[in-house]
């Protein structure tokens, strides 16, 4: 069987490749077709979710990414520059800021934070991350999450002198959360 | 073909990961939890077996030379039909698996399986393999995570059991928390590997001298 495929014509081994790509990319098209509406769906959601834990509020969130120049912020305590994603008004209560913190083990955190009008943070969220399993992973953790609930002005490790314990094992991780909390309240004190 | 033969090559006397050694990089790289073991063995198996049911039944028209082209071709459609379809109506497995689907288009378990079973046997032969050769790898993956989650964490079950925390039955002040950083994972696969090794050549051994 073998000696018939060595002798295949170069005109059959392109048409062979070309059928099975076409045919791949036929299903692969209509697959994206059938799966596009219910994945953008699903990041909305997730979206949304992250919204309600770091600042809950009764009504919707607005989208004010326009109002804010979307210049990256850089951190003193690190001195990381931090791109912004999103920013989300809160109503009355404040904004939610998303950001890309570019500084985590395993790449970009990309992190909500939450801060009212008095500069004090009100929650944080991780969107998605690629931190090591068991070590800096513990950051989705609410418990970990919590203590920077109520926190202001700059944040940072108790390692580097401030007020979060960092998880143990993962003080770059947990240095990256910070980044991305003080560049949302950064970027919360520019929209006043 | 044996199918008693073929279960016990995936499971041990060929088990890709610990025997054949394929697939060392998500081996290394995922073994630090029970749940991203089962995770990604289960999602490994899946598309092995798809894609040796595939390349087997397309064996006899792929050309050749251009056979390796075909084999990528048909894995990376797998892949990313498994990715967006996870995507799209199972959000919460996505979201911990997701780290791993679009690795598993470079494991050379798949590869290998299509080069070197699936391009010469039978469907059915090659749907068993699939199935075979994935269980074994999911085997093999969570030894790796049971011992790395144990050394490195203290803990039983992580992603899964208790909140996805998983049971502490070490204090957590004693881990060597090195075992679940890469270089644990070179280390446990080693160990690993040397135990299967000393295991299936013990009986040998004995009889040489009993002669």
């Amino acid at each position: 069987m073998s000696e018939a495929k060595k002798q295949s014509s170069m005109a059959s081994l392109v048409i062979v490749l070309a059928v099975i790509c076409l045919v791949s990319a036929a299903i692969l098209g209509l697959i994206n077709q059938v799966t596009v509406g219910p994945i953008a769906a699903n990041t909305e959601k997730t979206v949304q979710e992250s919204l309600r834990t770091v600042m809950p509020i009764d009504g919707d969130y607005e989208d004010v990414t326009d109002q804010y120049s979307g210049d990256p912020v850089t951190v003193d305590v690190t001195g990381v520059s931090v791109p912004v994603k999103a920013v989300y008004k809160a109503a009355d209560e404040g904004y939610v800021v998303e950001t890309m913190s570019p500084n985590g083990f395993g790449g970009a955190l990309d992190m909500m934070a939450g801060v009212d009008n008095d500069g004090n943070v009100t929650g944080i969220a991780i969107i998605s991350h690629a931190e090591t399993s068991g070590l800096g992973s513990k950051s989705t953790d609410p418990e970990w999450q919590a203590q920077f609930k109520g926190v202001n002005g700059t944040i940072g490790v108790t390692k580097d002198g401030y007020q979060i314990n960092a998880i143990t094992g993962s003080t770059i991780t947990s240095r990256a959360v910070c980044d991305g909390v003080n560049a949302a309240i950064a970027v919360v004190e520019t929209l006043g | 073909m044996n199918v008693k033969k073929q279960f016990w090559d995936g499971l041990i006397t060929q088990n890709p990961v610990l025997v054949q050694l394929l697939g060392m990089c998500p081996t290394l790289a995922i073994t630090t939890s029970l749940f991203n073991g089962l995770g990604m063995g289960l999602s490994v198996l899946i598309i092995l077996t798809c894609a040796n049911v595939v390349i087997s039944a397309l064996r006899k028209i792929i050309p050749n030379k251009v056979r390796i082209a075909c084999y990528i071709v048909v894995i990376a459609s797998f892949v990313t039909m498994v990715d967006l379809l996870l995507k799209a109506f199972v959000p919460a497995l996505s979201k911990s698996l997701g780290l791993f689907i679009p690795l598993i288009v470079v494991n050379c378990i798949i590869l290998g399986r299509a080069e070197g079973f699936a391009s010469k046997n039978g469907i059915g032969a090659s749907a068993l393999d699939g199935i075979f050769q994935g269980f074994g790898n999911m085997v093999a993956l969570t030894i790796m995570c049971v011992i790395r989650e144990f050394l490195g964490a203290g803990t039983f079950g992580g992603g899964l059991l208790n909140g996805g925390k998983g049971i502490q039955i070490l204090p957590p002040d004693t881990v060597a928390l090195g075992m679940i950083l890469p270089v644990g994972g070179f280390l446990t696969l080693g160990v690993v590997i040397a135990a299967v090794q000393y295991f299936m050549n013990k009986p040998k051994k004995t009889k040489e001298v009993a002669k």
